[in-house]
């Protein structure tokens, strides 16, 4: 561009005769012709550069119309008939019209020849622009294409899509160019071909993009319903597995307590059995059903203000018939300088107190059992559940919170239990943004405490789902 | 097991679409000397309702089609009903289920499964409460 311009002003002052003097008539008509064609060649030149910024701003367009406004813009610059975008497979020997512009139903997209009969194959033989003014004056004229097409003119480029071959560029007519192809019109094609490879690209980036944005949400809902689903299997099972044990155990209270009418001692043993097995059957469902819900992040943490006295209270009645069966001594002290109100999840935390106190009334056969609540820090309190029972071996202390275990390994099942209680606590306490924690020495009793965070209505925090 | 006289000859309509969760209720009220109606949904028991005008009712929260919260509007909706103490039955687990009860107008809750040693006292107990206590 620099050259000409400064070639073409060059030739106007030697037009204008302010340098050497045109000596003849022929010389100036010369000088002339030399100007005409150099404002040709500029114009071209300005003319290519309007389209590249043109094809540059179509960039929103749909790719099909993009590349067609790119082959029309080349084949008005450039000079030519029909303007395609192939699409090569060399291993079918196929060549694809992709996109294409020409004289109305003389080719259509989705248009397949033999690539061997088509002057592409030269192209990327070449593996550059390959450009015939003439074919007829070239050595190409034995080539297929010319006597499958006729085509005189012809210039192409190889297009490398995501660096793969993809095919090509190509312009061509059935008439010869009224130039011969220079170095800017290779240049030119060059351009427009790597602007095509790139529109390509783009496109098939955001294809790709399209389609994991689809994939991705297909995933996500997939898995939204199938946690969907899970929760809906839970409360199924939940109903469908309780309702059944709950008619068991409630016609073998009628029977035990009489009011189904007299029956004997020996049938009322069996009638009893029948109801505290039922009744260990309904607490193993309930414990796995509450891991369930544990594992599947549905327990939700409701904060009320509880009178701690009141609450503690209950839960010693809840435990009473257990301390006098059992014969041991049933302890309980609540510290005076805790808040009367206390922000909890009273159903949450009434479960793991109870399922602590049944564990201690279960290993413990003599002494007592104390249930100790007290502040701790200003922003903390803590539930002790103390017993003289056997104790817990030091390397046992982590195993008893995982699930079915107890201490002793799983084997023995010397004490009745699912082995879920402590499992389910551990979750429960956390859920409630406490710990719980054991000391114990073989033989010397075990003291479970949990360490909650004291809070009273001031900072009652929202309800919490787990999401442990 | 002692008797409790309270309820005695009261007409008591129990609703549950589970028949043997009915029949465990109908036995320990049976036992009472209460006369119990039973009804497998909503539909069925808003007619015996209307019917019978009974002392007390004692409904499941949901059932397919007629639930026991569409019993609940019905009852208190029309004049000859609207007094009769209404009891939800509620799963043990359904901590929602009970405030939405109460807050729906329900005089009170029975968890299920329903105990028989304690059902008559649960009763009583939210009835006084209530001070509802009256006999039709």
């Amino acid at each position: 561009m620099c050259d000409e311009g400064s070639r073409l002003q060059e030739l106007m002052i030697e037009t204008n005769g302010n340098s050497k003097k045109p000596s003849t008539l022929d010389e100036l008509s010369a000088a002339q012709a030399e100007l005409v064609e150099a404002t040709r060649v500029a114009n071209t030149r300005a003319e290519r550069l309007q389209t590249l910024v043109t094809v540059s701003q179509s960039r929103d367009l749909p790719l099909k119309e993009q590349i067609e406004r790119v082959l029309q813009a080349v084949i008005d610059t450039i000079g030519a008939d029909i303007g395609i975008v192939s699409k090569i497979e060399q291993e079918t020997d196929t060549y694809t019209v992709m996109y294409h512009v020409a004289p109305e139903g003389a080719l259509h997209d989705g248009q397949t020849f033999q690539f061997k009969r088509t002057y592409c194959e030269r192209t990327l033989a070449a593996d550059d622009v390959l450009a015939v003014a003439h074919v007829a004056q070239s050595e190409m004229n034995e080539h297929p294409a010319y006597q499958d097409f006729k085509l005189e003119t012809y210039i192409g480029v190889p297009l490398t899509v995501d660096d793969q071959l993809y095919g090509t560029l190509n312009f061509s007519s059935p008439t010869p160019h009224a130039n011969p192809f220079n170095d800017a019109d290779r240049d030119f094609v060059r351009i427009m071909g790597d602007w095509v490879s790139r529109a390509i690209e783009r496109e098939n980036a955001r294809i790709k993009l399209e389609a994991q944005n689809v994939e991705l949400k297909r995933a996500m809902a997939l898995a939204k319903e199938a946690n969907r689903l899970k929760g809906e299997f839970l409360a199924t099972m939940s109903h469908e597995l309780r309702t059944p044990l709950n008619a068991v155990i409630g016609f073998a209270e009628i029977m035990m307590n009489g009011m189904g009418g007299e029956i004997d001692t020996d049938a009322k043993f069996m009638v009893g059995r029948i109801h505290d097995n039922s009744q260990r059957l309904l607490n193993l469902i309930n414990d796995v059903l509450d891991m369930a819900k544990i594992e599947a992040r549905r327990i939700e943490i409701n904060y009320d203000a509880v009178n701690i006295k009141t609450f503690v209270s209950s839960i010693q009645n809840e435990m009473s018939a257990l301390a006098t069966k059992n014969e041991v001594k049933f302890e309980v002290k609540v510290a005076d300088d805790l808040p009367e109100d206390v922000l909890l999840d009273e159903q949450h935390l009434r479960r793991v107190i109870v399922n602590l106190l049944s564990n201690a009334f279960k290993f413990t056969t003599e002494g007592t059992i104390t249930l100790d609540i007290a502040k701790l820090r200003a922003d903390k309190w803590t539930v002790k559940v103390r017993d003289t029972g056997p104790g817990i071996p030091a390397h046992q202390q982590q195993v008893i919170f995982e699930p079915f275990r107890q201490v002793d390994g799983s084997s023995k099942r010397a004490y009745a239990g699912t082995g879920l209680g402590l499992s389910i606590s551990q979750e429960l306490v956390r859920a409630m943004e406490g710990f719980i924690a054991v000391d114990s020495e073989l033989g010397k009793g075990a003291t479970f405490t949990v360490t909650l965070p004291l809070r009273t209505k001031v900072d009652k925090p929202e309800p919490a789902k787990v999401d442990a | 097991m002692i008797k409790r006289e309270e309820i005695k000859g009261w007409n008591i309509l129990i609703v549950d679409d589970e028949p043997d969760s009915l029949e465990v209720a109908r036995r320990v009220l049976n036992y009472h000397e209460a006369s119990v109606t039973v009804a497998s949904g909503g539909r069925e028991a808003w007619e015996v309702a209307l019917r019978e005008t009974p002392n007390l009712i004692l409904t499941d929260l949901s059932m397919p089609e007629f639930d026991g919260w569409q019993l609940l509007f019905q009852v208190r909706e029309n004049p000859n009903t609207k007094l009769i103490p209404v009891i939800a039955l509620t799963a043990h687990a359904m901590k929602g289920d009970q405030e939405r009860a109460l807050s729906a107008g329900f005089d009170g809750y029975v968890t299920k499964p329903m105990s028989p040693v304690s059902l008559v006292d649960d009763i009583l107990n939210i009835l006084s409460v209530k001070g509802a206590t009256s006999k039709g």
